[in-house]
Protein backbone atom coordinates (compact mmCIF):
# COMPACT_ATOMS: atom_id res chain seq x y z
CA UNK A 1 0.00 0.00 0.00
CA UNK A 2 1.33 3.22 -0.77
CA UNK A 3 0.96 6.70 0.67
CA UNK A 4 1.82 10.56 -0.24
CA UNK A 5 1.65 12.96 2.12
CA UNK A 6 1.92 16.98 1.60
CA UNK A 7 1.44 20.13 2.66
CA UNK A 8 0.78 22.06 -0.57
CA UNK A 9 0.90 25.51 0.91
CA UNK A 10 -1.87 26.86 -0.60
CA UNK A 11 -1.19 26.61 -3.93
CA UNK A 12 -2.56 25.55 -7.29
CA UNK A 13 -0.31 22.55 -7.42
CA UNK A 14 -3.17 20.47 -9.22
CA UNK A 15 -0.97 19.10 -12.20
CA UNK A 16 2.03 18.69 -10.53
CA UNK A 17 -0.17 16.39 -7.52
CA UNK A 18 -1.39 14.44 -10.57
CA UNK A 19 1.71 13.57 -12.02
CA UNK A 20 2.78 12.58 -8.25
CA UNK A 21 -0.13 10.28 -7.40
CA UNK A 22 0.43 8.72 -11.07
CA UNK A 23 4.31 7.94 -10.80
CA UNK A 24 4.05 6.55 -7.76
CA UNK A 25 0.77 4.96 -7.76
CA UNK A 26 -0.69 5.78 -4.87
CA UNK A 27 -3.17 4.20 -2.82
CA UNK A 28 -3.67 7.40 -0.22
CA UNK A 29 -2.47 10.71 -0.65
CA UNK A 30 -2.89 13.10 2.48
CA UNK A 31 -3.12 16.73 1.48
CA UNK A 32 -2.10 19.57 4.03
CA UNK A 33 -3.04 23.37 3.39
CA UNK A 34 -4.95 22.09 0.23
CA UNK A 35 -7.03 25.09 -0.92
CA UNK A 36 -8.29 23.69 -4.31
CA UNK A 37 -11.01 22.19 -6.00
CA UNK A 38 -10.78 18.27 -4.91
CA UNK A 39 -13.10 17.86 -7.98
CA UNK A 40 -10.46 19.13 -10.20
CA UNK A 41 -7.76 16.72 -9.52
CA UNK A 42 -10.18 14.18 -9.03
CA UNK A 43 -11.40 14.64 -12.68
CA UNK A 44 -7.87 15.09 -13.70
CA UNK A 45 -7.07 11.35 -12.32
CA UNK A 46 -10.41 10.58 -13.95
CA UNK A 47 -9.34 11.37 -17.45
CA UNK A 48 -5.93 9.67 -17.15
CA UNK A 49 -7.90 6.47 -15.79
CA UNK A 50 -6.91 6.68 -12.18
CA UNK A 51 -10.19 6.53 -10.50
CA UNK A 52 -9.97 8.54 -6.74
CA UNK A 53 -12.63 9.31 -4.08
CA UNK A 54 -12.25 12.15 -1.28
CA UNK A 55 -12.71 10.79 2.18
CA UNK A 56 -15.11 12.19 3.66
CA UNK A 57 -14.51 15.23 6.24
CA UNK A 58 -15.92 16.03 9.38
CA UNK A 59 -14.17 18.45 11.87
CA UNK A 60 -10.69 18.12 10.51
CA UNK A 61 -10.87 20.96 7.62
CA UNK A 62 -6.23 20.66 7.88
CA UNK A 63 -6.31 17.62 6.38
CA UNK A 64 -8.03 16.43 2.97
CA UNK A 65 -7.57 12.84 1.81
CA UNK A 66 -7.95 10.91 -2.06
CA UNK A 67 -7.98 7.43 -1.88
CA UNK A 68 -7.68 4.56 -4.60
CA UNK A 69 -9.93 2.46 -2.12
CA UNK A 70 -13.64 3.49 -1.83
CA UNK A 71 -14.13 5.67 1.24
CA UNK A 72 -16.27 2.56 3.07
CA UNK A 73 -13.00 1.12 3.88
CA UNK A 74 -12.00 3.85 6.06
CA UNK A 75 -13.70 4.32 9.53
CA UNK A 76 -13.69 7.78 11.06
CA UNK A 77 -12.28 7.33 14.57
CA UNK A 78 -11.33 10.62 17.12
CA UNK A 79 -9.94 13.99 15.65
CA UNK A 80 -9.65 17.78 16.48
CA UNK A 81 -8.59 20.39 14.05
CA UNK A 82 -5.18 18.85 13.70
CA UNK A 83 -5.33 15.37 13.23
CA UNK A 84 -7.84 12.87 12.08
CA UNK A 85 -7.51 9.08 12.96
CA UNK A 86 -9.03 6.90 10.75
CA UNK A 87 -9.13 3.10 10.98
CA UNK A 88 -8.57 1.09 7.65
CA UNK A 89 -9.92 -2.28 6.76
CA UNK A 90 -9.15 -3.36 2.85
CA UNK A 91 -9.89 -6.72 2.24
CA UNK A 92 -7.09 -8.84 2.13
CA UNK A 93 -5.33 -6.49 4.57
CA UNK A 94 -4.16 -6.18 8.20
CA UNK A 95 -5.94 -3.48 9.60
CA UNK A 96 -4.62 -0.15 9.52
CA UNK A 97 -5.20 2.53 12.24
CA UNK A 98 -3.64 6.09 10.67
CA UNK A 99 -3.48 9.50 12.18
CA UNK A 100 -2.87 12.12 9.54
CA UNK A 101 -1.60 15.23 11.28
CA UNK A 102 -1.28 19.11 10.66
CA UNK A 103 0.12 20.18 13.48
CA UNK A 104 0.08 24.16 14.47
CA UNK A 105 2.96 26.25 12.61
CA UNK A 106 5.80 27.01 14.43
CA UNK A 107 5.32 30.85 13.91
CA UNK A 108 2.34 30.13 16.30
CA UNK A 109 3.73 28.37 19.06
CA UNK A 110 6.15 27.83 21.19
CA UNK A 111 8.47 24.32 21.75
CA UNK A 112 6.12 24.35 25.65
CA UNK A 113 2.69 24.46 23.83
CA UNK A 114 4.05 21.95 20.97
CA UNK A 115 4.99 19.61 24.05
CA UNK A 116 1.89 19.68 25.17
CA UNK A 117 -0.08 19.32 22.01
CA UNK A 118 2.00 16.21 21.80
CA UNK A 119 0.99 14.57 24.88
CA UNK A 120 -2.09 15.12 24.13
CA UNK A 121 -2.04 13.90 21.00
CA UNK A 122 -0.37 10.55 22.06
CA UNK A 123 -2.96 10.06 24.63
CA UNK A 124 -5.63 10.44 21.70
CA UNK A 125 -3.62 8.18 20.14
CA UNK A 126 -3.33 5.37 22.29
CA UNK A 127 -7.09 5.83 23.49
CA UNK A 128 -7.99 5.13 19.60
CA UNK A 129 -5.72 2.34 19.55
CA UNK A 130 -7.41 0.61 23.12
CA UNK A 131 -10.16 1.54 21.53
CA UNK A 132 -10.57 -0.25 18.51
CA UNK A 133 -7.93 -2.54 19.81
CA UNK A 134 -6.11 -2.16 16.82
CA UNK A 135 -2.28 -1.15 17.25
CA UNK A 136 -0.88 -1.13 13.30
CA UNK A 137 -0.71 2.17 13.39
CA UNK A 138 0.66 4.59 11.20
CA UNK A 139 0.79 8.45 12.11
CA UNK A 140 1.89 10.84 8.87
CA UNK A 141 1.89 14.38 8.20
CA UNK A 142 3.31 17.92 8.87
CA UNK A 143 4.63 17.45 12.63
CA UNK A 144 6.08 21.03 12.29
CA UNK A 145 8.91 19.58 14.47
CA UNK A 146 11.86 17.98 13.77
CA UNK A 147 12.26 13.77 14.36
CA UNK A 148 14.88 15.09 17.01
CA UNK A 149 12.46 17.68 19.40
CA UNK A 150 11.25 16.86 22.17
CA UNK A 151 7.72 16.73 21.24
CA UNK A 152 8.54 13.91 19.00
CA UNK A 153 11.50 12.05 21.05
CA UNK A 154 9.82 12.79 24.38
CA UNK A 155 8.62 9.65 26.62
CA UNK A 156 5.55 11.29 27.97
CA UNK A 157 5.15 13.10 24.66
CA UNK A 158 5.15 11.05 21.06
CA UNK A 159 8.44 8.86 21.87
CA UNK A 160 9.29 8.10 18.60
CA UNK A 161 12.50 6.55 18.19
CA UNK A 162 15.49 6.88 15.26
CA UNK A 163 16.32 2.94 15.40
CA UNK A 164 13.97 0.13 14.91
CA UNK A 165 16.13 -2.27 17.38
CA UNK A 166 15.21 -0.32 20.18
CA UNK A 167 11.68 0.67 19.19
CA UNK A 168 11.30 -2.91 18.89
CA UNK A 169 11.09 -2.91 22.75
CA UNK A 170 7.43 -1.60 22.05
CA UNK A 171 7.58 0.68 25.08
CA UNK A 172 10.15 2.20 28.11
CA UNK A 173 9.58 2.61 32.01
CA UNK A 174 10.75 6.17 33.34
CA UNK A 175 10.65 7.13 36.24
CA UNK A 176 7.65 4.33 36.98
CA UNK A 177 5.84 5.00 34.27
CA UNK A 178 4.93 3.24 31.24
CA UNK A 179 5.42 4.70 27.82
CA UNK A 180 4.75 2.87 24.18
CA UNK A 181 7.37 3.89 21.37
CA UNK A 182 7.02 4.73 17.76
CA UNK A 183 9.90 3.99 15.29
CA UNK A 184 10.55 7.10 13.04
CA UNK A 185 12.65 5.90 9.72
CA UNK A 186 12.67 9.85 9.04
CA UNK A 187 16.28 9.79 10.67
CA UNK A 188 17.28 7.95 7.66
CA UNK A 189 16.65 10.97 5.41
CA UNK A 190 18.99 13.25 7.17
CA UNK A 191 21.85 14.79 5.05
CA UNK A 192 22.84 16.04 1.85
CA UNK A 193 24.17 12.94 -0.44
CA UNK A 194 20.83 12.72 -2.25
CA UNK A 195 20.37 16.69 -2.19
CA UNK A 196 17.09 16.56 -0.43
CA UNK A 197 18.73 17.69 3.14
CA UNK A 198 14.88 17.90 4.70
CA UNK A 199 11.40 18.42 3.69
CA UNK A 200 11.27 22.23 4.84
CA UNK A 201 13.68 25.29 4.30
CA UNK A 202 13.56 28.08 6.46
CA UNK A 203 15.80 30.82 7.35
CA UNK A 204 16.07 33.71 9.84
CA UNK A 205 18.91 35.89 11.35
CA UNK A 206 19.49 33.74 15.00
CA UNK A 207 22.09 32.20 16.23
CA UNK A 208 20.22 28.48 16.04
CA UNK A 209 18.95 28.06 12.39
CA UNK A 210 19.15 23.99 11.50
CA UNK A 211 17.72 26.10 7.43
CA UNK A 212 16.37 22.08 6.60
CA UNK A 213 13.74 21.08 8.77
CA UNK A 214 12.03 17.46 8.46
CA UNK A 215 8.80 18.35 9.13
CA UNK A 216 7.19 15.93 7.52
CA UNK A 217 6.95 12.51 8.20
CA UNK A 218 6.04 9.24 8.86
CA UNK A 219 6.34 7.12 12.34
CA UNK A 220 5.08 4.22 12.90
CA UNK A 221 4.13 1.82 15.78
CA UNK A 222 6.50 -1.31 16.27
CA UNK A 223 4.26 -3.97 15.23
CA UNK A 224 4.56 -2.55 11.79
CA UNK A 225 8.55 -2.26 11.41
CA UNK A 226 8.31 -5.36 9.42
CA UNK A 227 5.86 -4.08 7.03
CA UNK A 228 6.77 -1.09 6.70
CA UNK A 229 9.06 -0.90 3.16
CA UNK A 230 11.76 1.57 4.62
CA UNK A 231 13.92 1.46 0.54
CA UNK A 232 10.48 3.07 -0.44
CA UNK A 233 10.77 6.23 2.26
CA UNK A 234 11.56 9.48 -0.14
CA UNK A 235 11.47 13.02 -0.23
CA UNK A 236 9.75 13.80 -3.35
CA UNK A 237 11.31 16.31 -5.47
CA UNK A 238 9.83 15.89 -8.82
CA UNK A 239 6.41 15.56 -10.23
CA UNK A 240 7.11 14.59 -13.57
CA UNK A 241 9.48 16.61 -15.81
CA UNK A 242 8.32 19.08 -13.00
CA UNK A 243 10.77 20.09 -10.34
CA UNK A 244 9.92 20.78 -7.27
CA UNK A 245 13.12 22.46 -5.78
CA UNK A 246 14.89 24.98 -7.81
CA UNK A 247 18.89 25.03 -8.10
CA UNK A 248 19.64 25.19 -4.83
CA UNK A 249 17.49 22.31 -4.01
CA UNK A 250 15.22 24.24 -1.93
CA UNK A 251 11.26 23.73 -2.46
CA UNK A 252 10.26 26.30 -5.14
CA UNK A 253 6.32 25.84 -5.51
CA UNK A 254 4.72 24.67 -2.35
CA UNK A 255 7.11 25.56 0.60
CA UNK A 256 7.16 21.75 1.83
CA UNK A 257 8.06 18.83 -0.26
CA UNK A 258 6.21 15.46 -0.11
CA UNK A 259 6.70 12.37 1.02
CA UNK A 260 6.26 8.87 -0.08
CA UNK A 261 6.31 5.08 1.64
CA UNK A 262 4.82 2.09 0.94
CA UNK A 263 3.43 -0.77 3.34
CA UNK A 264 4.08 -4.53 2.54
CA UNK A 265 1.07 -7.17 2.45
CA UNK A 266 2.98 -10.13 3.81
CA UNK A 267 5.96 -9.91 5.75
CA UNK B 1 -9.04 14.31 72.49
CA UNK B 2 -9.95 17.49 71.17
CA UNK B 3 -11.42 18.02 67.78
CA UNK B 4 -9.97 20.25 66.00
CA UNK B 5 -11.83 19.84 62.95
CA UNK B 6 -14.62 22.14 62.29
CA UNK B 7 -18.19 21.91 63.17
CA UNK B 8 -19.78 22.89 59.59
CA UNK B 9 -18.46 22.17 56.24
CA UNK B 10 -19.11 24.41 53.81
CA UNK B 11 -20.79 22.38 50.45
CA UNK B 12 -21.08 24.72 47.53
CA UNK B 13 -23.93 26.10 46.68
CA UNK B 14 -22.71 26.59 43.04
CA UNK B 15 -23.33 24.79 39.96
CA UNK B 16 -20.26 22.02 38.96
CA UNK B 17 -18.04 22.77 36.32
CA UNK B 18 -19.14 18.78 35.23
CA UNK B 19 -23.00 19.45 35.84
CA UNK B 20 -22.83 22.88 33.24
CA UNK B 21 -21.47 20.38 30.29
CA UNK B 22 -23.46 17.44 31.24
CA UNK B 23 -26.33 19.73 30.99
CA UNK B 24 -25.32 20.69 28.09
CA UNK B 25 -24.61 17.15 26.07
CA UNK B 26 -27.41 16.19 27.29
CA UNK B 27 -29.70 18.21 24.86
CA UNK B 28 -27.82 17.78 22.23
CA UNK B 29 -29.41 14.56 20.94
CA UNK B 30 -32.94 15.83 21.40
CA UNK B 31 -32.04 18.70 18.57
CA UNK B 32 -30.68 16.03 15.96
CA UNK B 33 -33.08 13.50 16.17
CA UNK B 34 -30.79 11.46 17.85
CA UNK B 35 -28.08 11.48 15.99
CA UNK B 36 -25.37 13.69 17.36
CA UNK B 37 -24.15 13.15 21.00
CA UNK B 38 -22.05 15.31 23.40
CA UNK B 39 -19.59 13.75 25.63
CA UNK B 40 -17.66 14.32 29.02
CA UNK B 41 -14.85 12.25 29.82
CA UNK B 42 -12.90 12.67 32.94
CA UNK B 43 -8.93 11.59 31.62
CA UNK B 44 -7.50 10.72 35.54
CA UNK B 45 -4.38 9.46 33.71
CA UNK B 46 -3.42 12.73 31.77
CA UNK B 47 -3.24 15.48 34.86
CA UNK B 48 0.15 14.25 35.81
CA UNK B 49 1.63 14.97 32.09
CA UNK B 50 -0.66 18.01 31.34
CA UNK B 51 1.51 20.40 33.17
CA UNK B 52 -0.12 23.65 31.62
CA UNK B 53 -3.49 22.31 32.09
CA UNK B 54 -3.19 22.61 36.32
CA UNK B 55 -5.53 20.81 38.27
CA UNK B 56 -6.69 17.96 39.54
CA UNK B 57 -9.71 16.83 37.61
CA UNK B 58 -9.40 16.88 33.77
CA UNK B 59 -11.96 16.48 31.26
CA UNK B 60 -12.79 16.15 27.72
CA UNK B 61 -15.93 17.10 26.01
CA UNK B 62 -16.69 15.80 22.68
CA UNK B 63 -19.18 15.55 20.03
CA UNK B 64 -19.99 11.72 18.84
CA UNK B 65 -21.96 9.97 16.86
CA UNK B 66 -24.72 7.51 16.92
CA UNK B 67 -24.07 6.46 13.39
CA UNK B 68 -20.22 6.59 13.16
CA UNK B 69 -19.30 4.41 16.23
CA UNK B 70 -16.05 5.46 17.45
CA UNK B 71 -15.97 9.21 15.98
CA UNK B 72 -15.18 11.56 18.08
CA UNK B 73 -14.63 15.63 17.66
CA UNK B 74 -12.83 16.78 20.65
CA UNK B 75 -13.81 20.47 21.16
CA UNK B 76 -12.54 21.38 24.44
CA UNK B 77 -10.48 19.91 27.56
CA UNK B 78 -10.68 21.63 31.17
CA UNK B 79 -9.11 21.31 34.36
CA UNK B 80 -10.23 22.63 38.28
CA UNK B 81 -9.02 21.94 41.22
CA UNK B 82 -11.11 21.05 44.17
CA UNK B 83 -12.67 24.05 44.33
CA UNK B 84 -14.06 24.00 41.15
CA UNK B 85 -13.22 27.26 40.04
CA UNK B 86 -11.39 28.61 38.67
CA UNK B 87 -11.88 26.48 35.62
CA UNK B 88 -8.84 26.25 32.96
CA UNK B 89 -10.03 25.26 29.32
CA UNK B 90 -7.92 24.76 26.42
CA UNK B 91 -10.72 25.56 23.64
CA UNK B 92 -10.07 23.91 19.67
CA UNK B 93 -8.31 26.74 18.28
CA UNK B 94 -10.79 27.36 15.10
CA UNK B 95 -13.41 28.50 17.70
CA UNK B 96 -10.80 30.15 19.41
CA UNK B 97 -10.16 32.24 16.16
CA UNK B 98 -13.88 32.35 15.51
CA UNK B 99 -14.18 33.91 18.88
CA UNK B 100 -11.34 36.38 19.19
CA UNK B 101 -9.61 34.58 21.86
CA UNK B 102 -5.75 34.54 21.87
CA UNK B 103 -4.42 32.46 24.27
CA UNK B 104 -4.55 28.90 24.63
CA UNK B 105 -5.72 28.46 27.68
CA UNK B 106 -8.65 30.15 29.40
CA UNK B 107 -9.56 30.54 32.64
CA UNK B 108 -13.11 31.01 33.80
CA UNK B 109 -13.50 32.11 37.31
CA UNK B 110 -17.37 31.28 38.19
CA UNK B 111 -20.36 29.65 36.85
CA UNK B 112 -21.65 32.26 35.10
CA UNK B 113 -18.33 32.70 33.00
CA UNK B 114 -18.06 29.35 31.84
CA UNK B 115 -21.90 29.08 30.26
CA UNK B 116 -21.26 32.16 28.84
CA UNK B 117 -18.36 31.53 27.05
CA UNK B 118 -19.84 27.96 26.79
CA UNK B 119 -22.80 29.48 24.85
CA UNK B 120 -20.45 31.24 22.55
CA UNK B 121 -18.48 28.02 21.94
CA UNK B 122 -21.44 26.03 21.09
CA UNK B 123 -22.89 28.39 19.12
CA UNK B 124 -19.90 29.16 16.74
CA UNK B 125 -19.61 28.01 12.88
CA UNK B 126 -17.27 25.51 13.32
CA UNK B 127 -19.79 23.24 15.61
CA UNK B 128 -22.15 24.08 13.45
CA UNK B 129 -20.42 22.83 10.80
CA UNK B 130 -19.33 19.51 12.33
CA UNK B 131 -22.43 18.85 13.75
CA UNK B 132 -24.05 19.49 10.47
CA UNK B 133 -21.81 17.17 8.78
CA UNK B 134 -22.24 14.41 11.60
CA UNK B 135 -25.93 14.39 10.51
CA UNK B 136 -25.32 14.20 6.98
CA UNK B 137 -22.92 11.36 7.38
CA UNK B 138 -25.40 9.40 9.94
CA UNK B 139 -28.38 9.63 7.16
Amino acid sequence: MKFIFWNIGKKSLILELKEIIKNKEADIIALAEFDGKVDDILSMLSNDNMNYHLIPQIGCQRITILSKLVPEYFKHRAETEYYTIKELFVPGWYKLLIAFIHFPSKLFTTDDDQMVESQMFKQEVEMAEKQCENYNTIIVGDFNMNPFENGMVGASAIHSIPCSLTAKQVKRVVKGREYSMFYNPMWNLFGDSDNKPGTYYYKKSSHLVYFWNMFDQVIIRPGLIDKFNCKSLEIISKAGEISLVDENHRPCLSDHLPIFFSLKKEV
Amino acid sequence: MKNLWPQSFQEPNFEKPKTIFEQQAKLLPTLTGDLVYATLTQLDYLHARLENLHGDFIYRFSITSKFLENYSYKILSFSHGIEMYPVTLNIDSEIRKELNIKDIFVEVKSPQELESLLEKILTSNKISRVIGSIITMSK
